[in-house]
């Protein structure tokens, strides 16, 4: 029945620009990062740590977030049109299989956030000629922890996205979140606070140590936090009437 | 019979309009509930931590009020943008989710109710602006900077609004033509993400980023001595000349965006 939910999910995404958004503004970064480390080489150590640093330093902290509060917001707004809210709520599939649909919908775009920084990153490095070997471990690492961590930002925006009946303002909380989780790893609890984890795994700027007990948090929370908020959606749409209104 | 009955005839021509100032209120009665005010506190809430925090670090250096002018244009890129486009779209988007296009515009002229959007987008960003400029001369003082002089904080306060109505009236456009709210989302985020680029990319090609004339507009310039690493304010003549590009784009954005709106098919 899952499996389903997901394909019509899908199918509701079907000739719309999301996927597009979602590889092409890590492209953007990327270009502004090439172009910001061959300007500083005199400054940076050349390497693929700083160029790492470059590309995604400001697309983990502001505009990944914003961008996946942005898709979250779209998944629910096709129910929130028109009568599809009461025909999401007859659907004769468990609650929490529509829920985690979306949850796996959002994932994806997620994962193909991704997957162009990922690309854009080593196309990049190669074509600039990176001095040093790749250091494959190490952005394996940083993109799954980074990926993981996005999986919560997700969760708890597609609850705010279902709860709140209008797209733009739980893309206004999604920046606000990336500024918080910002915050909160300058003050020490990058580790703990949801909006964090994602920038943490990515360590961008490295201001957190990857250390061993710190991948079982970002892990452990990252899965807690998701958990969390797929379960409250789905408790508060098993107790909330239907609420069909504009 | 007469040619008459062929002339078009538009019903709304000879109907009572009612007063902008009506239209306005009728607007911000539409976006009851829609959480617009605060999610727009909860942004500058977001912009003015940013920006205590920042601040705090240079007040150890100088008590140099130019050091506020010179930050809050550069956080103002980041978040004012996106800002400018959640309230452009929440405006915009209660016709598109209610489906009341048709019935709107067979009560009212399409001129009008793109005028009556546009001014409350603007009011709500006049608002949000004037409490950023204030609380921010606030914060300031409360770090231990020199006040603000209260014709630089018009000057800010101008440039500062000028940027969020161009990028509040393109977005307006977009939100009225496209009902999927995801586009004009996307380029709010991307202008936000421009507007943070913006202060690493050439004076030539930042001109043409829009969300880059927070920072072309200001009247500080920092200067970075890399051997003593130390770094110095200055002040600089008000850059009117990237006010008058900002307006005139703006106006023409405006006058483009509503012709086509009066035209369009629904």
């Amino acid at each position: 029945m899952l499996a389903s939910c997901v394909r019509a999910e899908l199918v509701k995404l079907r000739r719309d620009p999301i996927w597009i958004v979602f590889v092409a503004l890590p492209g953007i970064s990327s270009i502004i990062g090439c172009a910001n480390y061959q300007a500083n080489l005199g400054v940076i150590t050349p390497g693929w740590t700083s160029l790492w640093t470059q590309q995604t330093l400001f697309v983990c902290y502001f505009f990944l977030p914003a961008l996946l509060g942005a898709g979250c917001s779209f998944l629910w707004r096709q129910e929130h049109q028109g009568s599809n809210w009461n025909e999401l709520m007859v659907q004769p599939v468990p609650i929490r299989d529509l829920v985690i649909a979306k949850f796996c919908v959002g994932a994806l775009m997620s994962f193909a956030a991704f997957a162009s920084i990922l690309v854009f990153y080593v196309g990049s490095g190669v074509v600039l000629g990176v001095p040093g070997a790749f250091p494959v471990a190490q952005v394996t690492g940083y993109v799954t922890l980074g990926a993981l961590g996005s999986l919560a930002v997700v969760a708890i925006q597609l609850g705010i996205s279902m709860v709140v009946r209008n797209f733009a303002v739980p893309v206004g909380i999604a920046l606000a979140g990336g500024v918080s989780g910002l915050i909160a790893t300058v003050v020490g609890l990058g580790n703990v606070w949801p909006y964090s984890l994602l920038q943490t795994g990515m360590n961008s700027n490295e201001l957190v140590d990857l250390s061993a007990a710190g991948i079982a948090q970002i892990v452990v929370l990252s899965v807690a936090y998701s958990l969390l908020a797929i379960a409250w959606s789905c408790r508060w749409l098993a107790r909330r009437d239907i609420v069909a209104t504009m | 019979m007469t040619g008459e009955k062929n002339v078009p005839h538009n019903v709304l021509s000879d109907a009572p309009r009612p007063g902008m100032a009506r239209q306005v209120l009728l607007e911000l009665r539409k976006g009851r509930r829609k959480h617009l005010w605060l999610i727009c506190a909860a942004m500058l809430g977001a912009l003015l931590m940013w920006f205590g925090v920042q601040s705090s670090r240079q007040a150890e250096l100088t008590a140099d009020y130019r050091v506020l002018l010179y930050s809050l244009p550069t956080v103002n890129a980041i978040f004012l943008p996106l800002l400018s486009t959640v309230v452009a779209s929440t405006v915009c988007d209660v016709e598109n989710r209610a489906n009341t296009w048709k019935l709107l515009l067979t009560m009212e002229r399409a001129e009008d109710l793109f005028c009556a959007k546009w001014l409350t987008c603007a009011l709500v960003l006049a608002t949000v602006v004037t409490a950023e400029v204030g609380l921010a001369c606030v914060i300031g003082v409360g770090l231990g900077f020199q006040p603000v002089p209260a014709g630089e904080c018009f000057v800010l306060w101008v440039s500062t609004l000028s940027v969020c109505l161009f990028v509040a009236t393109v977005i307006e456009c977009l939100c009225l033509f496209i009902a999927n709210q995801f586009v004009p989302l996307v380029l709010g985020v991307v202008l936000s993400f421009l507007g943070l680029f913006s202060m690493y990319l050439p004076p030539a090609v930042s001109a043409l980023v829009p969300s880059s004339y927070f920072g072309l507009m200001s009247t500080v310039r920092m200067s970075y001595d890399a051997a003593t690493g130390a770094m110095a304010w200055s002040s600089i003549a008000w850059p009117v000349g990237h006010l008058a590009t900002i307006v005139f784009l703006t106006v023409t954005a405006f006058a483009l965006s509503l012709r086509a709106f009066a035209r369009k098919e629904l």
